[in-house]
């Protein structure tokens, strides 16, 4: 009798953990793919992308609140295909770079053994030189492999944003991918080059790949950027729109009988850090525009950066604030109500606003 | 044996009735959880987009011209 009882607590025990842990998956499950569950429906769509690459129109009408969220939503095939050419960019950037870093090597020596040639004309020299002009090929090709695929890894990256509009996206790829071709352009000058090729064709090269990467450079960065302050965006927005909820809920709240003065003034605190976030990505914006030279782009966005980094480190600070704010929510009595009719409300809210622009 | 399968099933039974009174996270906990896994993504594209290693890249293709 006693061991079925033990049995009996040790299974009831198990048993409502199932539910628990069902529950944490659902929000574990919505943070590692960014898709909505089945209950919440999507309320975010600019144009939709499908798995083969066609945008489609979104309706016209949408709720106000829910443009701001997000600026294009794109289909989890295409995400993850993204994601996987990322990972071969990855992959072939990292083998470029030990390459080049072995090349880098010889060169080196090569370049203390040549200085011992100048003026020799011996056989030994004449080795030396043809080694020079070997590895030169060598570390030239790898270089432009290195930057292909740094360029590559940027496009999966702004290909998989759903924080950039179809436009945003779709320029940003073209510019990547002109810069693409412009140094495979580069590259079949340097794949043409061999131990009889002579200085000058080596120099030629060499410019040309170092012309081809400083105008690449600026889309690089300026790419970059664009990119991370899109999502930065998309983080205030989505703060921004939490905000408001998180008022209701106060509502509620305060209707249940609790006192509600910290609350509020955590979400002012709240309230304030997202909005030191928005200055800071405003200005980030502002600076793009000057990024548009090759001579300035890096200071330009060296300001940029700092920029972004300022603008991320006030989202950290607010998401403190946030932790804080659903610990006290959640201390308080009829929390979970407030939160549920919190959300309820807002359907309603988004109703009304889509029936509003309707007969509008 | 018959005493354990029906503690099992009691057992059962009761993680039934209690799965209803477990609540499933709001939409309100899913924002804040979706907020935080975009402020950590940001670290890794910092990470993933970082250029610091092509810095140098214009002064190495100098010193290819002039080793010719």
């Amino acid at each position: 009798m006693r061991k079925a009882i033990s049995v009996l607590l040790m299974a009831l025990m198990i048993f409502s953990l199932v539910p628990a842990a069902f529950a944490q998956n659902m929000i574990r499950a919505q943070e590692v793919d960014g898709e909505p569950t089945s209950t919440e429906p999507l309320r975010i769509r600019v144009r939709t992308v499908n798995a083969t690459g066609n945008a489609t129109p979104m309706p016209e009408v949408l709720p106000t609140k829910a443009r701001l969220l997000k600026a294009r939503e794109i289909a989890k095939e295409r995400v993850e295909q993204a994601r996987e050419r990322y990972q071969t960019a990855r992959q072939r950037y990292l083998t470029a770079k030990e390459r080049y870093q072995n090349v880098k090597q010889k060169l080196t020596q090569a370049k203390a053994a040549l200085r011992e040639c100048r003026e020799d004309d011996s056989e030994e020299c004449q080795k030396t030189r043809r080694q020079v002009k070997g590895h030169s090929k060598e570390f030239l090709l790898n270089t432009a492999d290195r930057v292909i695929q740094t360029l590559e890894k940027l496009k999966s990256k702004v290909e998989s944003n759903e924080d950039l509009t179809e436009e945003e996206a779709s320029e940003m790829i073209a510019n990547i991918d002109e810069k693409i071709s412009e140094i495979e352009d580069a590259q079949d000058v340097i794949s043409n080059l061999d131990n009889e090729s002579t200085n000058e064709e080596i120099r030629q090269a060499a410019r040309t790949i170092n012309n081809a990467w400083k105008r690449t450079r600026v889309v690089l960065k300026k790419s970059v950027g664009r990119l991370l302050n899109a999502k930065i965006g998309g983080i205030i927005a989505k703060s921004e729109s939490l905000e408001a909820k998180l008022e209701r809920i106060v509502g509620k709240l305060e209707e249940a009988g609790n006192d509600v003065t910290d609350l509020e003034d955590l979400i002012a605190k709240f309230g304030e850090k997202i909005d030191e976030a928005k200055t800071k990505w405003q200005e980030a914006k502002q600076k793009y525009v000057e990024a548009v030279t090759p001579g300035k782009v890096d200071e330009v966005m060296k300001e940029v950066n700092q920029k972004i980094k300022e603008a991320h480190e006030k989202l950290r600070e607010a998401h403190q604030k946030l932790k804080e704010i659903m610990s006290k929510i959640r201390e308080m009595k009829g929390s979970q109500e407030a939160l549920e009719e919190a959300e309820d409300s807002e359907d309603e809210e988004e109703t009304e606003v889509e029936d509003n622009e309707t007969t509008e | 044996m018959k005493k354990m399968k029906t503690a099992i099933i009691i057992a059962l039974v009761l993680a039934l009735l209690l799965s209803g009174c477990v609540k499933p996270a709001t939409e309100t906990e899913k924002s804040v959880s979706e907020i935080e896994s975009s402020i950590s993504d940001i670290d890794k594209e910092l990470e993933d987009l970082d250029l610091s290693e092509l810095d140098d890249l214009d002064k190495e293709l100098a010193e290819i011209e002039q080793l010719t």
